[in-house]
């Protein structure tokens, strides 16, 4: 994401001062994924999610110039999906549920047609305990993981300590591991996978 | 129970993996996995399994296209501004007995403000027995209504919505002739239905579209976002759950057949599944939104129809032939000429007007 940046920027401009609706829409399709993802690892319920993200983007385009002064967009809006998803969290009282029944949104084309072990599959089975982590956790993990961002970038978007974000990382990791234990060694394999 | 040098090595792993480790971290880090292979072996199969993809294409773009049409509806661009219920035609009736009668009226040419004062107003004065709200659009307009739990329509022209006075309080019922955007807002405890002819279309909190005109032999409802059940008044048994990105296409006819016929009635005689498509950021079936018209293969004595609901015109056909001519059509104004060349020149038709609102097709 960070290699974008000038993109990104260049497209808040257009939008910012020429109302440019290509350079939205940019914007929008540059960001969906990461922020959907986020939300529903906060709330669970997916297409709750799209509205909270659709109103965050909407928020975007109202703020006219203003939007140009933003220097990083991708922490201001997963700041504002977060605090859309806690203001959804409290209104509705709602425990936060870890919406297992993803399939509609695991659109990753992960072939696992048999029981053997490949590359897609460790993939997919990271993939599978990230989503069943703590909700705090897996958006920790993404945000490191998935958003290339750095502790103090986590820090701002999620308002936690260096501490918390420690620990958060170490349940993570740990339970990845403890996943991936019966995958033997001799996956010699190593290709990297896009 | 993990080890100090497990939990070591997950901070350290943590700092490769956003960036901060520090040269003598990664060192060290490097160090651990030589001690402790299954350190090495998580280590490459995690930075294997790589960033996640964006979502598909299409789910972008059909994601893209319902929330431009909320977007156009709360900020509409400043060029090109087309409001919901411009045109000479600007006419709606407002037919309620209700106290915020005058706030309704307001609602589309004030626009987002006028949605608080609205709620402020909705306080229960009316206790006099029986009384229905409605709100209904003549030929050539649309009109954009908040209802009092903060749904948000659109209605299309030539359509009626009416609910009462227990809209909300165990359940949340309309009643819509026509056709209309709904944008429910979320509520478990409340669920949103729907009448139409002979079937109701019960949601949770959602985005869909539906289609009822009594001219037409068809009801239509596509579904962008959420989940809705419907069901059939004449026949309990059949219940159909849309999906997102589903559209069903119910038959009037095939709803009355008599039940007690020896026949099994078939499902294919009711009801028809097929998917909404998004393409270019459009969906064809919520077009009508933005003052778009988005026809696909259809014939013309249906897009006649369209367009005499939507410029408030009439059409004749003089030759009936040309009724089952097929167009594909695209047009992001609302432009009667426009579309009419567009007609005339794909196939020999040609077309007068004899009046300022009727004109002729042969």
């Amino acid at each position: 994401m960070k290699r974008e940046l000038s993109d990104i920027l260049y497209w808040q401009q257009q939008v910012a001062y020429y109302r440019d609706e290509n350079a939205y829409k940019k914007l929008y399709f540059h960001f969906y994924s990461s922020l959907h993802r986020f939300a529903v690892a906060f709330i669970g319920d997916p297409e709750i999610s799209e509205e909270l993200v659709s109103d965050v983007m909407i928020r975007i385009w109202m703020m006219k110039e203003k939007l140009s002064n933003i220097n990083r967009l991708d922490l201001y809006l997963f700041k504002c999906v977060r605090n859309a998803a806690l203001a959804h969290i409290n209104e509705k009282k709602s425990i936060i549920v870890q919406n297992t029944d993803e399939e509609h949104f695991d659109q990753m084309g992960y072939c696992h047609a048999d029981a053997e072990i490949n590359a897609k599959e460790i993939s997919h089975r990271i993939e599978s305990v990230v989503r069943r982590l703590p909700p705090q956790s897996q958006l920790v993990f993404r945000l490191i993981k998935d958003e290339g961002l750095s502790y103090k970038e986590v820090q701002s978007v999620m308002g936690i300590s260096n501490n918390t974000i420690k620990t958060h990382i170490r349940i993570a990791l740990k339970r990845i591991r403890m996943a991936l234990e019966d995958v033997s060694g001799q996956r010699s394999n190593k290709q990297k996978i896009k | 129970m993990a080890n100090n040098a497990e939990i070591e090595f997950y901070d350290l792993m943590g700092l490769k993996l956003s960036g901060d480790a520090t040269p003598e971290q990664l060192e060290r880090l490097q160090q651990l996995m030589n001690e402790f292979p299954e350190f090495m072996t998580l280590y490459t199969h995690i930075e294997n399994a790589g960033r996640l993809d964006s979502y598909p294409i299409e789910i972008l773009e059909q994601s893209y296209a319902s929330h431009y049409v909320k977007k156009r509806l709360l900020a509409p661009t400043e060029a090109n501004y087309a409001p919901i219920t411009s045109g000479k035609k600007h006419s709606f009736k407002i037919r309620n007995y209700f106290k915020y009668a005058a706030v309704l009226i307001l609602l589309p040419l004030v626009g987002l403000a006028v949605y608080n004062l609205y709620e402020k107003n909705n306080t229960k004065h009316n206790t006099q027995g029986k009384f229905k709200n409605e709100v209904a659009t003549e030929k050539g307009s649309k009109s954009k209504i908040m209802l009092p739990d903060s749904t948000m329509v659109i209605l299309n022209s030539d359509s009626r919505l009416t609910y009462d006075e227990h809209f909300n309080k165990q359940s949340r019922e309309v009643v819509l002739t026509g056709e209309a955007y709904f944008d429910v807002k979320y509520n478990k405890e409340k669920p949103f239905i729907i009448h139409t002819d002979k079937t109701k279309i019960k949601v949770l909190g959602t985005a869909f579209n539906v289609r009822n005109y009594p001219q037409e032999d068809i009801i239509e409802t596509s579904l962008i976002r959420g989940k809705i059940e419907l069901t059939f008044d004449d026949k309990k048994d059949n219940r159909v759950i849309l999906n997102p990105s589903e559209k069903i296409i119910i038959s009037k006819k095939g709803l009355s057949q008599n039940t007690t016929s020896k026949q099994n009635n078939r499902e294919e005689d009711i009801f028809k599944l097929t998917r909404i498509v998004a393409e270019d950021s459009t969906i064809a079936e919520l077009a009508w939104i933005n003052n778009e018209l988005y026809f696909v293969n259809k014939p013309l004595d249906l897009i006649a129809r369209e367009l005499e609901r939507v410029f408030n015109t009439t059409i004749i056909f003089k030759n009936d032939v040309v009724k089952h001519y097929r167009y594909t059509i695209h047009s992001s104004n609302y432009n009667l000429e426009e579309i009419l060349q567009i007609i005339k020149l794909s196939q020999n038709i040609n077309y007068r007007f004899i009046s300022k609102d009727t004109l002729i097709i042969e």
